[in-house]
C-alpha cells in the first residue's frame, strides 16, 4: 500500500470512529438504565431501559426542554426557545421525590406563573411512561412494570 | 320572707332574660368562627385516582392489618371495616369512564362522633385529625350511630374490642411524616397539608381546568366543613357521596337541647316554688 493510501485508510478509520462515537459524546452522561426501587419491599425494582428509549425517540419527547434539543411541547417553546442544555437533566431536578405535601407543592411553584403545580416524581413517571405506552399500545398494566416479588405476600 | 306576686314575676323575668342572653345560641356562635386554615387536612382529586389500591396497601401495612383482598368493582360497594380503614370504590358514571374514589373518616371540623361520645374518647385534636383514645373508651358505640358517614367500626370479633377508624396517621404527623396513604399514592391524587393551602390548590385546579372539574369542593362546607376535601369531574352524588347532609354541623342539632336541660332543671323548681308561694293561703301550713 502506498503512503497516500495508508493516510486515506487511517483517516477513514478515525473518521468512522468519530462519527460512530458522536451520539455517545452527546449522551455521555445519560444512564444506560435507571433502576426504580422505591417499592422494592413489595415489587421487584422497575428497570427502565434508558438506552433503548434513547434510540426509539428524541430526548425532548421526555425531557421537555432541558437537554438542549428543540422541545416538542408548544407550551415549553414559548419561553424555552433558545434550547440550552440545563445543568439538571434528570427528572428529579424539577420533580420532587417526596410528593403528597401541599406546602411543598405551593412553595416550589410560588411566584412562578407557568410551572404551576409541578407534579412529584412518581406522578411524573407514571404520566410520562403511561402516556406513550398507551398511545403506542405498549405494555400499560400495573404488573407489566411492577412485577410482584416471589417472596412477598 | 313572704313571696308576693310582684316579686315572683320579677324573679322569673330576670331568670328568663338571663337565659336568653347566656343561652345556647350565643354560646355556640363563638365556636362556629373557628379558623381551620392552619389545621392538617387532605385533598383527594378523584380525577387522578387510578384505583391501584396503593393507599389501602400502605394503610394496612402501617396499622398491621392483612392486605386488602377485594378489588374495586363497579356496582359493588366496598365498605370500611375494623381492618380496612380506607377503601377505594369504583363508580360507573353516566357515559364517562369509571371514576375511583377513596373512602375514610372525613375528620369533620365539628364531629358528631365527638359530641356523641360520653367519655371524650373520640377527640378532635387541635391539629385537625379526629382520634380515638383507647384508655377512655367504654365501648358504647354511640359514635358509630352519630357519624353521618358511617365511619367508626367496632371489632365485634375481638375479646378486647376497639373502635377503628382513620386517624389521619396522627402518630406519623407528629413525627413530621405525612399520612401513609398520601405518601404511597403514585398519582398524587391524595395531597396532605394545611387546610387553607389545600383549598387554595383545589380552587386553582378548578379555575385552571374548568372543563375537568365540577365547581364544588366537597368538604369545604359539608356538615360545617371537614378536613378531608374532594375534587371531582362528575357531580358528587354519582360517586356515592352524601349530598343530603347540609352545611349545619351535626352537634348544633343537639346542642340547643342539651344546653336547655340544665336551664330547665333550674327554672322549673323555682317556678313551681313561686306558684306555691304566691297561691298559698294565710292558714296553709308548709
Amino acid at each position: 500500500m502506498s503512503r497516500t493510501g495508508k493516510v486515506i485508510f487511517t483517516g477513514l478509520i478515525f473518521g468512522g470512529l468519530l462519527v460512530s462515537a458522536l451520539p455517545c459524546l452527546f449522551a455521555m452522561e445519560a444512564p444506560e438504565e435507571v433502576k426504580l426501587d422505591v417499592l422494592s419491599n413489595i415489587y421487584d425494582p422497575v428497570v427502565f431501559d434508558h438506552a433503548m428509549h434513547m434510540y426509539m425517540t428524541s430526548c425532548a419527547a421526555c425531557h421537555h426542554h432541558t437537554t438542549g434539543l428543540p422541545s416538542e411541547d408548544v407550551k415549553c417553546v414559548r419561553c424555552h426557545a433558545t434550547n440550552v442544555q440545563h445543568d439538571e437533566v434528570a427528572c428529579t431536578g424539577c420533580h420532587a421525590a417526596g410528593n403528597g405535601r401541599a406546602g411543598q407543592l405551593k412553595e416550589t411553584t410560588a411566584g412562578d406563573l407557568f410551572h404551576t403545580e409541578t407534579t412529584g416524581l412518581k406522578r411524573a413517571y407514571h404520566l410520562q411512561c403511561l402516556g406513550c405506552h398507551r398511545e403506542m399500545e405498549a405494555a400499560s398494566g400495573c404488573e407489566d412494570c411492577h412485577t410482584k416479588k416471589a417472596s412477598s405476600l | 320572707m313572704k313571696t308576693t306576686r310582684r316579686k315572683f314575676l320579677q324573679f322569673t323575668g330576670v331568670a328568663a332574660g338571663a337565659s336568653m342572653l347566656l343561652g345556647p345560641k350565643n354560646a355556640f356562635a363563638a365556636a362556629v368562627k373557628n379558623d381551620t386554615s392552619m389545621q392538617y387536612a387532605m385533598l383527594q382529586d378523584t380525577t387522578r385516582c387510578i384505583g391501584c389500591q396503593a393507599c389501602e396497601q400502605a394503610c394496612c401495612e402501617k396499622n398491621g392489618f392483612p392486605a386488602p383482598e377485594t378489588d374495586p368493582e363497579t356496582g359493588y360497594e366496598r365498605k370500611t371495616g375494623p381492618e380496612a380503614l380506607t377503601v377505594i370504590n369504583a363508580n360507573a358514571t353516566g357515559g364517562k369512564s369509571i371514576v375511583f374514589c377513596k373512602t375514610q373518616c372525613m375528620h369533620c371540623d365539628q364531629p358528631a362522633c365527638v359530641s356523641a361520645c360520653l367519655v371524650n374518647a373520640m377527640y378532635k385534636t387541635k391539629e385537625g385529625p379526629v382520634v380515638w383514645r383507647e384508655d377512655k373508651c367504654m365501648g358504647c358505640r354511640y359514635c358509630m350511630v352519630a357519624c353521618p358517614y358511617d365511619v367508626p367500626k367496632f371489632e365485634y370479633g375481638s375479646l378486647n374490642p376497639k373502635i377503628r377508624k382513620c386517624v389521619m396517621c396522627y402518630d406519623r404527623i407528629r413525627e413530621g411524616k405525612i399520612p401513609a396513604c398520601a405518601e404511597a399514592c403514585p398519582q398524587e391524587a391524595i395531597l396532605f397539608g394545611r387546610r387553607g393551602d389545600l383549598l387554595d390548590i383545589a380552587r386553582k385546579r378548578i379555575y385552571d381546568h374548568p372543563s375537568r372539574y365540577v365547581r364544588h369542593i366537597y368538604g369545604e362546607h359539608e356538615v360545617g366543613g371537614t378536613n378531608m376535601l374532594y375534587l371531582a369531574g362528575v357531580p358528587f352524588e354519582q360517586l356515592g357521596f352524601r349530598t343530603d347532609l347540609g352545611t349545619t354541623p351535626y352537634p348544633e342539632y343537639t346542642k340547643t337541647f342539651l344546653y336547655s336541660v340544665p336551664l330547665a332543671l333550674l327554672l322549673a323548681p323555682a317556678f313551681m316554688l313561686g306558684v306555691r308561694q304566691a297561691t298559698k293561703g294565710k292558714n296553709d301550713k308548709d
